[in-house]
């Protein structure tokens, strides 16, 4: 059979093999650097910086620590430095918090943020070549470290700010229960404790409970108690353990009582969305990242640094989750 | 200037290029393709690369710390000496490392570990020069700080092994995805591209052979004697283009040469004609010879015995006479030849002056105009007789008929004139003549044999006839008159050969 087909049609043919040859080394030339180079591709939002900041804790400082790191992060660009949180992952991968600082300094950092605990004593890190590394503590004060800024929590001015929010959530009326099951002898609660007291007495109709045994859960708890429960209005938690708890327990129960809690994670967010939670006051820890990178590089830049910055509280409500 | 227009290409160049042109694209194809291969293996089996430095790396720390421990121990000069050769080869593999803080995880994994690296080289370096110095205390303190720098490196290591190895498997598979499907679209593209290089062979191929088939087609006709095939008209200058109008040409001549032939055989048939009608017009004299051959031959033969008797007598004139009849006679029933000498026509023409003159005595004078000489052109046998008998009978019509017989030459022609001093030719006889003679090839026989019956003997339409078909010319014969009792020339110009 013969195939008969015009001279425009030829020409049509030869114009598609032209294109259809292009596509090929066009496409050809755009799969190979991608075959060869997926690293490289990867790496054009990389770069290199000038500085290297490690944050240190233990895991149980983790999500405080890891709020610090995104704060920090965000402005690392600024000063040319790359951020990295140095936490163990788990409990179990716990260790010594001077130990954790130990490590860190093995990589030489130009700055250190460290969370320091109540009880913790540490010496500052130290390089490879025995100079002291900046350091930024959070969490605890302790005027024994040679630090270059403390950047932590006013707990008098967070008692007077739960007891305003109280106010407001009771209208100036009504019966509060503070959730005091963690009372420790960490100096920083109790400052927060005499606070809040001391504030919500300015309001002469708002009972204030405090609740200083068990969670008020279980089937053992007496008549009277049950009583009382039953005319609180609002709970009052100053840690997140306490938060969650009365969280889940006014969830159980269905209970029409609100709840001010205090902390920040995803579980305490979960809460506040459902509207279990009414209030959620938080230490705004990305800002102390932020306050703690800008701190350093002061003290990089020009070797002093401001000693000691309160950190900013933060309240997030269930009506607008803000 | 050269020419690279497809029209100017040859077939040979065409077909070569043609070929090469998809020999090209092919291995172009298959080339770029076997690259694409081994570039892309080479790639994927480089994605472990690191992985195998990092091993190597490690495994020279490990043997840097193990002879630092060794030293530490022992210290023996193998120690030293292998601490040092290896925290070298280490040194040299942990130089290759990231040298910034890098915001990417695994970068910046790899600066602390090339930090712990550095710290680690400097505790046991401080270590084994505590040792040598034999400073005990500054030993054991950098000694623990190697050993803890050591087992945090080896966990950093691990991590960045780790790290490593899933950036690596990540690679591999992207790598492997895009390899896979570079290959299933090379395959497509190469299928694709093969099917339009074939195609493109199949038109660049027709094109080619296209004209050699119009051409063997148009050639098949011609050979079947159909010329009326239509021309090529093909300007390219390659070898069809050449073989097209070399075809035209030949068509065209021969269309031309058959155009020539039919010509020439109409020629030829129209000559035939003639020829045939000479033939009857010459055997009608003959026949009319014939039917007057009894009396001139027994008056022949009665002339040549009354010569013999006169000459018996000594009648010398008589006998004189009746030989010059005789002979007139003879010439005419002669019927070996059809044409005669101009020379012979001659001494016919004499013998019936003789025989006029005898006749008509003083009445008739007779002048001849003829150089000496031979005269051997021939022309048509009783040609010059007649015309002289057609002036001797207008030429009585006076007291005394002159006719005058004049031969000239000149470059092309033999000019034979005969007048008379008769009465003239009308113009009309002579039209009438004329047309008798045009008309003699349609065989208007009869109507020239009415002119023969005017004219008794043989007609000037006979004559003109014959001299015309002998020569083939219609200026053979030409009749000139000046006008009433002005008498008539009678020309006849024989070409010269």
């Amino acid at each position: 059979m013969k195939l008969k087909i015009g001279h425009s049609a030829r020409i049509g043919i030869v114009i598609f093999s032209a294109i259809i040859m292009i596509v090929f080394f066009v496409y050809i030339l755009f799969i190979v650097p991608k075959i060869s180079n997926v690293n490289s591709a990867k790496l054009d939002d990389v770069e290199n910086r000038k500085y290297h900041v490690a944050i240190v804790g233990q895991s149980e400082n983790e999500s405080f620590l890891q709020q610090i790191f995104i704060g920090a992060k965000k402005i690392s660009e600024v000063y040319d430095a790359v951020v990295e949180l140095y936490v163990p992952e788990s409990a179990a991968e716990n260790m010594n918090l001077q130990v954790l600082l130990e490590n860190a300094s093995f990589s030489n950092p130009d700055g250190i943020i460290a969370y320091v605990g109540d009880n913790e004593k540490i010496e500052v890190p130290v390089d490879m070549t025995d100079k002291s590394i900046p350091l930024i503590t959070v969490g605890q004060y302790h005027s024994d470290i040679t630090q270059v800024s403390f950047i932590g929590t006013n707990y008098s001015e967070l008692g007077r700010k739960i007891a305003t929010e109280s106010n407001s959530y009771l209208n100036g009326n009504g019966v509060l229960k503070i959730i005091n099951d963690n009372a420790s002898s960490n100096t920083n609660y109790s400052t927060l404790m005499n606070s809040l007291i001391n504030s919500l007495e300015e309001y002469s109709n708002i009972t204030t409970i405090i609740s200083d045994d068990e969670l008020v859960a279980g089937n053992s708890v007496s008549k009277e108690k049950k009583d009382n429960e039953a005319k609180v209005n609002l709970y009052v938690c100053l840690t997140e353990e306490d938060t969650i708890k009365i969280a889940q327990l006014i969830t159980e129960k269905k209970l029409n009582v609100g709840i001010i809690g205090f902390g920040e994670n995803e579980m305490l967010d979960m809460y506040l969305k459902k509207n279990v939670i009414t209030e959620l006051l938080s230490i705004d820890s990305q800002n102390i990242g932020v306050t703690a990178m800008s701190e350093l590089f002061e003290y990089i830049k020009y070797g002093y640094a401001n000693n000691y910055i309160n950190a900013d509280v933060r309240v997030k409500k269930a009506s607008n989750n803000d | 200037m050269i020419n690279f227009s497809k029209k100017s290409l040859s077939i040979r160049t065409r077909i070569i290029l043609s070929v090469i042109s998809a020999i090209v694209a092919m291995v172009a194809c298959l080339l770029v393709t076997m690259r694409l291969n081994q570039n892309t293996m080479e790639k994927i089996g480089a994605s472990y690369k690191t992985n195998t430095e990092l091993t190597k790396i490690s495994t020279n720390i490990a043997q840097t710390e193990k002879a630092m421990e060794t030293y530490v121990q022992y210290h023996t000069f193998e120690s030293i000496d292998s601490y040092y050769h290896f925290q070298s080869l280490s040194e040299d593999s942990v130089l290759e490392l990231q040298k910034y803080p890098s915001t990417d995880e695994v970068l910046q994994k790899e600066f602390r570990v090339k930090q712990i690296i550095i710290s680690f080289f400097t505790f046991s370096k401080n270590t084994v020069i505590a040792c040598r110095a034999n400073n005990n205390a500054d030993c054991e303190l950098w000694y623990a700080k190697s050993l803890k720098c050591y087992s945090y490196l080896q966990n950093e290591l691990l991590q960045l092994s780790t790290l490593f190895m899933q950036k690596n498997t990540e690679v591999y598979n992207e790598n492997q995805k895009n390899y896979d499907s570079l290959m299933q679209i090379s395959f497509i593209f190469i299928f694709v591209f093969f099917t339009l290089i074939l195609l493109v062979l199949y038109f660049s191929i027709t094109s080619i052979t296209k004209p050699l088939a119009e051409i063997s087609t148009v050639a098949l006709r011609v050979a079947n004697r159909d010329f009326d095939v239509p021309l090529f008209n093909n300007n390219s200058n390659n070898e069809i283009g050449n073989i097209c109008r070399a075809f035209d040409r030949m068509i065209i001549s021969i269309r031309e040469y058959i155009d020539t032939i039919w010509e020439k055989a109409m020629k030829e048939t129209e000559l035939k004609e003639k020829e045939m009608e000479m033939s009857e017009l010459y055997a009608d004299a003959q026949l009319r010879a014939l039917q007057n051959q009894i009396n001139p031959h027994f008056l022949f033969n009665t002339l040549n015995t009354g010569a013999q008797l006169a000459m018996m007598e000594g009648a010398d004139k008589t006998c004189y006479f009746m030989e010059q009849v005789a002979d007139f006679f003879r010439y005419n029933i002669q019927q070996k030849n059809q044409t005669a000498t101009i020379d012979e026509e001659l001494s016919l023409v004499d013998n019936f002056v003789y025989i006029m003159k005898v006749r008509f005595g003083e009445r008739i004078e007779f002048v001849k105009n003829i150089l000496s000489g031979k005269y051997s052109e021939l022309l048509p046998k009783m040609t010059l007789q007649p015309l002289v008998e057609n002036c001797i009978k207008h030429g009585l019509q006076n007291m005394k008929g002159i006719v005058t017989l004049s031969i000239s030459k000149d470059s092309y022609f033999t000019i034979i004139s005969i007048s008379d001093n008769g009465c003239g030719f009308p113009n009309d006889v002579k039209k009438q003549i004329f047309a008798e003679v045009e008309n003699s090839s349609s065989s208007s026989k009869n109507n020239s044999t009415d002119l023969k019956k005017e004219n008794t003997g043989t007609g000037l339409v006979n004559v003109i006839s014959r001299l015309r078909l002998y020569f083939h010319r219609n200026d053979v014969f030409d009749i000139k008159s000046d006008g009433e009792n002005k008498g008539t020339t009678f020309i006849i110009r024989i070409p010269n050969v």
